[in-house]
């Protein structure tokens, strides 16, 4: 491969990470914002809420277990 | 310049320098990629701080164990927070992108983008504020895509 074609890839890959693989796709716009909606994660925030809840219980269940054996 | 003629040469190439609702789509994509990058390495993150809370918790009366899972949760909410934003911009971002690809009005889909990256620095901020610096920043070339000829970028 020609060294200059080389360096210009080397140079996009490292400029713009991600544009590889995205822009050189060939979809549709519909498969296009398909993909796009595929790509995007979920929330944090009620997963968080429901382990920070989860936590709270099984620091309650342990200090029952605790009391329990005490009396 | 560089950036410029990067630009000039992905677009000549085939597959690249589509339309509008093309290059919002594929710039909306870059960002959510962004954000399943830096989903994983976050939720990591917290789980591995509370667990040592929750581990000194068990140790303590229950009010104060509480107290201090619900404090480390706190700490961690704002950033929490923040890439929901940035999640629901994205989202909304293509929903408008969607609406355009239908035949609906693609000159405000700059706006949508705009906020969505707006979003996605504010996390990247909230995120480098907690010590934790794992966000990739959004390629100057993709903002060129989806900016290009709009004069204020």
């Amino acid at each position: 491969m020609n060294e200059l074609v080389k360096a210009l890839l080397t140079a996009i890959a490292t400029v713009a990470p991600g544009l590889l693989e995205t822009w050189f796709d060939t979809d549709t716009e519909e498969e296009a914002i398909e993909k796009a909606l595929a790509a995007v994660p979920e929330k944090l925030t009620p997963q968080w809420e429901a382990d920070r809840e989860a936590r709270k219980a099984r620091l309650r269940a342990a200090a029952g277990e605790t009391d329990g054996d005490a009396s | 310049m560089t950036r410029l003629a990067l630009l000039a040469v992905v677009l000549a190439l085939p597959g690249c320098g589509g339309s509008t609702v093309m290059n919002h789509a594929r710039a909306a994509r870059t960002v959510a990629q962004g954000l399943s990058v830096v989903r994983a390495p976050l939720y990591a993150a917290r789980e591995q701080a509370l667990d040592g809370v929750e581990e000194a918790a068990a140790g303590m009366p229950i009010e104060q164990g509480e107290a201090s899972i619900d404090a480390e949760a706190d700490r961690w909410a704002g950033v929490g927070h923040w890439f929901d934003v940035a999640v629901e911009g994205v989202r909304t971002w293509l929903g408008a992108v969607q609406f355009a690809e239908l035949g609906g009005d693609d000159g405000v889909l700059g706006d949508f983008a705009r906020t969505a990256i707006g979003q996605y620095n504010t996390l990247a901020t909230a995120l480098r504020g907690m010590g934790l610096t794992f966000i990739p920043p959004i390629p100057e070339t993709v903002l060129d895509f989806i900016f290009e000829g709009d004069g204020d970028e």
